[in-house]
């Protein structure tokens, strides 16, 4: 139940959602972002080095069902590993959605900055193989 | 430079079979070029069905109520118990999601000081073995836990009319301190019944001389960290045995230094070629029945016992240097020697003042130490008269182990009712009325002790999987109490015993895994009564073939037969895997005419069995080893019908074998599978050795083995510098060849077991073997033991000839295997010099697809499917959680913070993992060692994982240093 023991409480949408807590069944969700099971995904480090909900996610709060908005394929992985500086927002920005970098200032200047201070490792280092394959 | 080999056939010249490519070609099948074409249409033809697939959908199904401490993705861990014969280890287990999949050593528990052996890496697969039992049975009919509570109440109300009469209980050891308590309420309350144990692997030869010795049968505590001079009496100490891993951990400890003074010296008189032997400094191979003889004329130089005959020089070597570490030194008899044996070993650790330093007595830990052999016959002897009217078996398979002149089975059929709790529905289980499913040890709540007596709350990882109960609540069957969970039962019994704050105390013991303050105190002991040293009845003819039984190194004694990682595991020195054989020296082979693989006919005392020979250099003359624990006829699908019966030859009165055994030759062979001769390497410097007299001269003996290219041998630029360089070293003066990293890796990365046919074709696919390199006369070889992961080469010849890219090098140094890219060339396997990769010919890993089974699996290792190559990747999945953690916290990863599966379980500490970048970290400070060697660095692959050499002890004053004598 989480947030929705607070909130929308009588929203018929959410009917299944409080089915569940009086049932005690859990509800099936279908998964949208599936990724191969090669492939190791650990989403505290993205959102720690400043990769926004909205950069994997696409504008969720615009969907009214969830649908997958990138590709997910490793070359879309690798454009971020490779160019973390085109992607990367303020920490405390990563739940923003529609975020823009402060207007003036060179997108990727903007980001590399950001990278140093987040200390983000080398390219080498994030586009090697075991980096999310095990 | 000495000559090492590996298997005879090597050291004659002699070419092995399937090293051709005309038998390569003849073992591929005879398939003419019409019919390869047709399977080749067809795999083409399906070959494009497969291309194209979508991820099949996937639900996701959280909690309604989310536990508080479970993240998905983080794994937790719990602190337990495993208990062998009554001695128990104490382990942290790891737990995904609810289901345990890795057992690690507890660093707070006195028996495992973090490090595990292979039982306790196995002891998933027991848990999740597809074949074990799943429900309570009556004559072979299903039943329920309640009708099973209602027959043995009215068996038991019956047995109330006559005080218990009639009522018999059979256990293993019992460690368990709740357990122990539990019966003994029982026999207080019907003072008739009767309680026996019996396991195989008992240990009544030591509880007889101790109580022979001190007048109370106490346990002996060795402290090998104190000890400059070890003689092992037929002991493999560094193998079994209460507190082995720690005797490991110590001895291995003085063994790394390399310092004079620091480096202990160990004697090694053995039968059967065991891993302490292998580690010793001198060994001596010598038929168990001769044993006596050896440590009485050791004990009469030591004065403890009047001189007798001439003493060998070897026998005088050894007591001079004995005596010259007076209180420093130790004397150790093996579980297999007789009462005599430990009497002398007691006397000369007391001529030799060592109590208090090297030795000391503790009460004995099981809960009621008993001589098992009599216990269990009197038990034998009741049946067969009909005293018994209601036999309940906690655990443990009589019928199978029982000795062969003790009617067991036959009696077990004049007992009225029958009732077996066990793991499996076996031998013992197949003539019971009853069988009770057992709980694993890992679903189980109870309680054990270390060899010192300290206490460890056992706790369940997971609910029963299949009903299983544990013996606690088979025992509250038998009374008339309601019945009562074995969580109650074991709080009930340390509830006035854990100190004012219960709950506080409680929780405390759970969470360390050990009861502060259960260690027993150090028995003060008297001078050993000297009359207890006893003379083994008759002396044995000195040409009289000798049969020595042992439990076997994977199976023990019988309990693992169908745990396949245990199966598969090469056993220390022999590297057979999925059998038993008769073990036999070179020379009385080849008096016998016999050789590796014929099958012979064994007699012994009016009992025969056939089994396989195996020939195996430094098994001493005229003595023949068969383990025992194999030839099962209800174990499993793995454990059912693998290797031979060696408990039909074992009596009562000889458990550890003796002379007069006969052997004629059955006329035919049978298959033994090793894996000793895959993956040779010829001729080369792999492991490399020297004394301590030669290493002190030369510490950088090491490198002059073989010529070492130089950076500018090399036409690759130099390495490039990132934040980490991942690197292994591993310690041959440290390693013993256990097998704890072997199967602690398979454990962790997903590893399948390929059975015994695959196994012999090379395919096994371990990512990190033990192997084994003889020197010197077959009759009594040097061993020496080289675990070979993957060496991580700076300049890998694997990744140069991958068409797909999918072995490539990670900017931290790693050598990674892309599974998801691979298309199966094995170009890779073909270019690597260390033979560490693996291919999968078949879908080996199906066996993760039984329910059970699924849970086993590591979610951080991807499980690899058909046709794909695979390899040792330094834990990868331990370095990236480490390297996460640190960067969310801001820091460079510690040195220490990721420890490898293989360096976890390894109780001698001979591997160290960690970042070359880092001058300070403990890696980098061990490859600085002048000792320091790559394997096969003459090839300019710059490897990764590095070894120190070997550094060995030899006392100068035994004749050729190095060489002991041939015969005593």
């Amino acid at each position: 139940m989480n947030c929705h023991s607070q909130i929308w409480l009588q929203s018929p949408y959410l009917e299944p959602v409080r089915e569940s807590f009086r049932s005690d069944r859990s509800l099936e969700w279908t998964r949208v972002h599936d990724l191969p099971d090669f492939v190791y995904f650990d989403h505290s480090i993205h959102v720690n080095k400043g990769v926004g909900c909205e950069t994997c996610h696409g504008r969720v709060d615009e969907m009214p069902l969830m649908w997958q908005a990138a590709r997910l394929q490793m070359g879309w992985c690798l454009e971020c590993h490779r160019h973390p500086e085109k992607f990367i927002r303020p920490r405390e920005e990563v739940f923003t959605m529609g975020w823009q970098p402060p207007e003036g200032v060179d997108r990727e200047e903007f980001g590399r900055a950001l990278a140093a201070r987040y200390r983000l490792r080398s390219r080498a280092v994030l586009e090697s193989c075991s980096t999310c394959h095990r | 430079m000495p000559r090492y080999w590996r298997s005879l056939e090597e050291l004659a010249g002699k070419k092995e079979p399937g090293e051709s490519s005309e038998e390569m070609v003849a073992q591929a099948g005879g398939l003419d070029r019409r019919e390869l074409f047709k399977f080749g249409g067809v795999s083409l033809a399906l070959a494009g069905l497969t291309a194209c697939t979508r991820q099949p959908a996937e639900k996701i199904v959280p909690y309604v109520r989310q536990p508080e401490e479970i993240v998905p993705g983080k794994p937790l861990y719990f602190a337990t118990a495993m208990t062998l014969g009554g001695y128990a280890t104490g382990l942290l287990v790891e737990s995904n999601m609810g289901r345990p999949t890795k057992a690690e050593g507890n660093p707070l528990h006195p028996a495992s000081l973090g490090a595990t052996d292979v039982f306790c890496q196995a002891a998933l697969y027991g848990l999740y073995d597809p074949d074990r039992s799943k429900t309570v049975t009556y004559l072979e009919e299903i039943r329920s836990w309640p009708a099973f509570l209602s027959a043995m109440r009215n068996a038991v109300e019956k047995a109330k009319e006559g005080k218990g009469r009639g009522l018999r209980i059979l256990t293993e050891t019992v460690g368990s301190p709740t357990l122990g308590a539990q019966l003994a309420a029982l026999m207080t309350d019907l003072p008739e019944a009767r309680w026996h144990q019996w396991e195989p692997a008992n240990r009544d030869n030591v509880r007889a001389a101790a109580a022979a010795a001190f007048g109370q049968p106490l346990d002996m505590i060795v402290d090998l960290s104190k000890a400059d001079v070890i003689l092992s009496l037929d002991s493999d100490f560094l193998a079994c045995g209460p507190g082995h891993l720690r005797s490991v951990r110590e001895f291995s400890a003085r063994r790394r230094s390399r310092e004079r003074g620091q480096m202990n010296r160990l004697y090694a008189v053995e039968s059967t070629p065991g891993v302490t032997g292998a580690s010793a400094d001198h060994r001596l191979p010598m038929r168990a029945a001769d044993v006596e003889a050896f440590s009485r004329s050791v004990a009469s130089l030591l004065g403890v016992i009047p001189a007798e005959g001439r003493p060998t020089p070897f026998a005088r070597a050894v007591a001079e240097d004995l005596k010259a570490h007076r209180q420093r030194s130790l004397v150790l008899a093996g579980d297999g020697q007789p009462q005599a044996v430990h009497a002398l070993a007691h006397a000369m650790n007391a001529a030799l003042e060592n109590a208090g330093t090297t030795v000391s007595f503790v009460d004995a830990i099981p809960a009621r130490p008993e001589p098992q052999m009599e216990s269990f016959k009197g038990l034998v002897a009741d049946m067969e008269s009909e005293q018994v009217d209601t036999l309940v078996i906690l655990g443990g398979n009589p019928v199978f182990t029982a000795p062969a002149d003790v009617p067991f089975a036959r009696a077990l059929e004049k007992v009225k009712l029958r009732a077996h709790l066990s793991l499996y529905h076996d031998e013992t289980s197949a003539l019971c009325h009853w069988h009770v499913p057992e709980a694993h040890f890992l679903e189980s709540w109870s309680d054990a002790r270390a060899f010192d007596g300290t206490a460890s709350i056992v706790q369940p990882l997971i609910a029963p999987l299949y009903g299983g109960k544990t013996a606690h609540e088979a025992v509250t069957a038998l009374t008339s109490q309601p019945e009562r969970s074995s969580h109650e039962l074991v709080r009930d019994y340390w509830k006035d015993k854990l100190g004012p704050d219960f709950e506080a105390s409680w929780r405390r013991a759970l969470h360390d895994g050990v009861i502060p303050g259960t260690a027993y105190a150090s028995r003060p002991v008297k001078a050993p009564d000297l009359s207890s040293i006893t003379r083994s009845a008759g002396h044995p003819a000195a040409d009289s073939l000798e049969i020595v039984f042992r439990p076997d190194p994977t199976v023990h004694d019988g309990r693992f037969a169908n745990n396949a990682w245990l199966q598969e595991l090469p056993k220390p020195i022999t590297k057979l895997t999925w059998d038993n054989a008769l073990l036999l020296s070179p020379a009385t082979a080849r008096r016998l005419g016999v050789a590796s693989e014929d099958v012979v006919r064994l007699a012994y005392r009016g009992r025969s069995i056939e089994a396989p020979v195996w020939i195996l250099p430094g098994h001493a003359e005229n003595s023949g080893t068969l383990h025992f624990g194999y030839g099962r006829s209800r174990a499993g699908r793995f454990g059912t019908k693998a290797g031979f019966n060696a408990y039909v030859l074992r009596t009562s009165d000889a458990p550890a074998g003796g002379t007069g055994l006969e052997i004629a030759k059955a006329g035919r062979t049978y298959p033994v599978v090793t894996t000793q001769h895959h993956q040779n390497m010829e001729g080369r410097a792999l492991v490399r050795a020297a004394t301590l007299d030669e290493y002190e001269k030369n510490p950088k003996f090491a490198h002059e083995m073989v010529e070492e290219p130089g950076p500018e041998d090399s036409a690759y630029p130099p390495y490039p510098a990132e934040e980490y360089a991942w690197a292994m070293t591993i310690d041959l003066n440290a390693c013993t060849g256990c097998n704890a990293c072997v199967v602690a890796c398979q454990a962790e990365n997903n590893i399948p077991s390929v059975g015994k046919n695959e196994t012999s074709r090379g395919h096994a696919m371990h990512w990190i073997r033990v192997d084994r390199y003889f020197e010197g006369d077959p009759a009594n070889p040097r061993a020496i033991h080289q675990p070979v992961p993957c060496m991580h080469c700076e300049d890998a010849p694997c990744e140069l000839v991958c068409p797909v890219g999918a072995t490539a090098h990670s900017a931290e140094g790693l050598n990674d295997m892309v599974y998801n890219r691979c298309v199966g060339t094995r170009y890779c396997a073909n270019n690597c010099p260390y033979k560490v990769r693996h291919f999968n010919f078949f879908h080996y890993a199906t066996q993760f697809r039984a329910p059970s089974m699924r849970m086993l699996a590591n979610p951080d290792v991807t499980v690899r499917w058909r046709g794909v190559m695979e390899k040792c990747t330094y834990c990868v999945q331990r370095i990236n959680g480490a390297k996460i953690q640190s960067e969310k916290e801001n820091r460079r990863v510690r040195d220490g913070e990721i420890v490898t599966a293989c360096q976890q379980a390894c109780p001698a500490e001979a591997i160290v993992f960690g970042d070359l970048r880092d001058p300070r970290s403990r890696v980098s400070k061990v490859k600085s060692s002048p000792v320091n060697y790559g394997l096969l660095e003459e090839l300019g692959t710059r490897p990764r994982t590095t070894y120190l050499a070997a550094v060995r002890n030899p006392n100068p004053a035994v004749e050729g240093a190095w060489d002991v004598e041939k015969r005593s």
